[in-house]
């Protein structure tokens, strides 16, 4: 049987996808087989049972099912609002959104923590008490606020989804409330709740956020337990509990997105105009987007009041050159590295058989991986004499960001494809010189706002990923993300608040071209 | 604002309505009377704004000129319009849009929120034997034929028992059998209709279920040349 060449480089491709997103826990596997796991003298028991580690799960669970429902609820509020508005408003929207959706959640907890600083300064000096920003309520306001604009921008994308007629139907029979929630929200759900589902995983699987605060959850045990015994066999059986709860989460808001076929309308929220609502839900609409507004411009304010001078700024840029660049190398090749990959893998993914639910599965259980144990798995599988000088050079970073976000850009392009009308493509088959030119000239332009989408999305990710870069990156060489944590960590927000403040800035001055390409 | 004595008025008076999208003007100066008990068709090649009218009619757009008003009382103006479903008008689309989250039943009941229960089922036996749907309550959408998925969009319609059924080419691309068995449920059900407008642009359609038809001509509504349009 003969195999065109497109669909040998496909398979190659797949081929690839696999290797990069499970080979880590592969290796992970084979290494709990073949080594045998050692516990403390006189414990019979495998490390995952003991009632502290059972008592830091449910923590960690309550926090991330705390931060995604709050966060769906605003974002679904400011979602709702931002649709009715006109177009221009929408377009400085977008760009807020895109603008904060790139600050990682450690400038947030900085701000906040230097906000409520100066608010109890200002308390005491009035004899009054001051406020306590600590603990699981600070973790869970900074990661709201942190992944918000994620949510609004997943929310808005499902709202998208939603045919004009089927809400112009439900509006000539009932008010327009509940139209909303007996017909939009039902028609949206596959996205909200992907969304909502990847508010509680990104929530899940941070540490950094609760550590900051004072407050232990599970991934930080797991990478705690790796770092004490160097045993990676046995950090996957501490991992399990957290893996299976975070899978059956993920099974459970991804079961929807993959079967979604209803296509995008192409324009933004026809269905919203001309909506009456009650006024007790303007006002819930209003507060949302004055979050998002604080939210988004807290981080400016606070961070150039931290900075102080343009010297000290500038002393900050220059002493953080270097892991600037070296990020922006890191997270630039993984967004373009990823496309080629993601893009053979959603071609299967988009197809609704046996398959493809085998790919959806490995897809959604890498999500499920604490980023330390992605990290210790790259560890297992690359650091081998048959791969040379792999190990401990900068391509493990990079490395470590595909197996992390490559399953996100695969579901991006999934949705893309499904949106791809099957008959330009058989027309372009027809017509093509060659395969080349059909990809070139049409299949690719058609794919062009998933795949730009799926690059930003990694490469923003990447930028911030913290716990596996931490396992993988070479010794000397150090993120934006590591010097910026470690800063904070270690008590010196002065020093880190220039640094801030120019990935705030560059955020803020690229986000409206990016806003721009992805709209196009 | 009540403008006129009720009860010696049409039901429905459209005064020089004019809609526009993105500043190019789709509908200008439209004005024409719908009696109770009329049955009226629109005419109009594609694109022509006989879509627009009807959306307008039904409160799903607001026009930039020019009132509706309902037995005196207006209903629609430039930036305030009665909301859609307090105007006892049902529609019925282009395409079925049916709910794909909800069966047939569920599609039907949807608009008789404001019923009891049981009156509520009561009034879906009725629709449900008048569309020759009984056995499908509980099929979803997805698993309808396009015949059937066209008599639910019409029994969802119905079943609030609106005073004005406006109909947007619910025909189209029916292959001809199907069509004229559908033809003939739409007279029967307009029948219990005080007000039906049916928007198409086939001419036999027209003829066949209404007594007036008007045409929409270069952004304005005029009466047919047949005739039957005068009022």
């Amino acid at each position: 049987m003969q195999i065109s060449m497109e669909k040998c480089l496909e398979r190659m491709l797949l081929l690839g996808y696999l290797v990069l997103i499970a080979g880590p826990l592969l290796a992970l596997g084979w290494v709990l087989l073949t080594a045998p796991v050692t516990y403390s003298a006189g414990v019979a028991l495998p490390p995952i049972f003991s009632l502290r580690k059972a008592t830091l799960l449910l923590n960690s669970l309550l926090l991330a099912g705390s931060v995604a429902i709050v966060g769906t609820s605003i974002a679904l509020l400011a979602a709702t609002a931002a649709a009715a508005q006109s177009n221009l408003w929408q377009r400085v929207f977008r760009w807020l959104l895109i603008a904060t959706v790139v600050l990682p959640p450690y400038v947030h907890a900085l701000t906040w923590t230097t906000i409520f600083d100066r608010l109890n300064a200002v308390l005491l000096s009035l004899g009054l008490t001051g406020l306590h920003f600590h603990g699981w309520v600070a973790s869970a306001w900074v990661q709201v606020i942190a992944f918000l604009p994620l949510a609004v921008l997943i929310t808005q994308a499902g709202f998208r989804r939603v045919e004009e007629q089927l809400v112009a139907a439900a509006r000539t029979q009932r008010a327009d409330l509940e139209v909303l929630w007996w017909v939009v929200l039902p028609l949206a759900k596959p996205l909200l709740l992907a969304g909502s589902g990847l508010l509680f995983l990104l929530s899940l699987m941070d540490y950094s956020i609760p550590y900051l605060f004072g407050k232990n959850v599970y991934t930080l045990e797991v990478f705690a337990d790796f770092s004490i015994h160097n045993q990676p066999g046995r950090t996957l059986m501490v991992a399990f509990p957290l893996v299976g709860m975070a899978l059956l989460i993920i099974l459970i808001s991804f079961a929807g997105a993959r079967s979604l076929v209803v296509p995008s309308q192409g324009e933004d929220h026809l269905w919203c105009s001309g909506m009456s609502l009650p006024k007790w839900f303007h006002y819930l609409q209003n507060f949302s987007i004055i979050f998002l507004v604080i939210a988004a411009l807290a981080p400016l304010i606070m961070l150039s009041a931290l900075v102080g001078s343009l010297p000290e700024l500038i002393a900050s840029l220059t002493n953080g050159a270097p892991e600037t660049l070296f990020t922006l190398t890191t997270s630039l090749l993984t967004g373009l590295i990823c496309l080629p990959f993601a893009l053979a893998a959603s071609r299967v993914l988009a197809i609704p058989d046996r398959r493809s639910l085998a790919l959806w599965l490995i897809t959604l259980l890498v999500l499920a991986i604490p980023p330390s144990l992605v990290g210790i798995g790259q560890v297992a599988l690359w650091n081998r004499s048959l791969f040379g000088g792999l190990y401990g050079s900068d391509t493990m970073v990079v490395l470590t960001n595909l197996t992390r976000f490559m399953p996100l850009a695969a579901i991006v392009l999934t949705g893309q494809q499904r949106r791809t009308d099957q008959l330009l493509v058989d027309a372009t088959r027809l017509f093509q010189k060659n395969t080349a030119h059909g990809w070139w000239k049409i299949r690719l332009p058609m794919l062009a706002p998933g795949l730009l989408a799926a690059a930003c999305l990694v490469m923003v990710l990447s930028a911030g990923e913290l716990a596996a870069t931490l396992i993988v990156i070479p010794p000397g060489r150090a993120t934006l993300t590591l010097r910026i944590y470690n800063f904070i960590h270690y008590g010196s927000p002065e020093a880190v608040a220039g640094l801030s403040l120019a990935l705030v800035m560059l955020v803020m001055v690229t986000s409206p071209l990016m806003a721009f390409l992805l709209e196009r | 604002m009540a403008l006129f004595e009720p009860e010696l008025l049409p039901l429905v008076n459209v005064i020089d309505l004019t809609k526009q999208y993105n500043g190019a003007p789709v509908l200008e100066g439209v004005s024409f009377d719908l009696a109770e008990h009329s049955r009226t068709a629109i005419l109009g090649p594609s694109g022509s704004g006989k879509t627009t009218l009807l959306r307008l009619l039904a409160g799903l757009e607001l026009p930039e000129q020019g009132e509706i008003y309902m037995r005196g009382q207006v209903i629609s103006q430039p930036g305030w319009a009665r909301p859609p479903h307090q105007r006892g008008m049902g529609m019925v689309f282009q395409s079925p849009a049916l709910w794909p989250h909800m069966n047939v039943a569920q599609n039907i009941l949807f608009g008789l929120g404001n019923l009891s229960r049981s009156s509520a089922r009561q009034r879906l036996e009725v629709v449900l034997a008048q569309c020759a749907l009984l056995g499908l309550e509980t099929r979803h959408p997805q698993h309808l034929s396009g015949g059937e998925a066209r008599r639910v969009a019409l029994a969802r319609a119905i079943a609030p028992q609106p005073q004005i059924l406006l109909l947007d080419e619910p025909l189209t691309n029916l292959d001809p059998d199907l069509k004229n068995t559908l033809l003939e449920l739409l007279r029967t059900i307009a029948s219990d209709i005080s007000i039906l407008v049916h928007v198409t642009h086939d001419r036999q359609e027209a003829e066949f279920l209404c007594e007036r038809i008007w045409t929409i001509c270069d952004r304005r509504l005029v009466a047919d040349a047949t005739g039957k349009g005068e009022q």
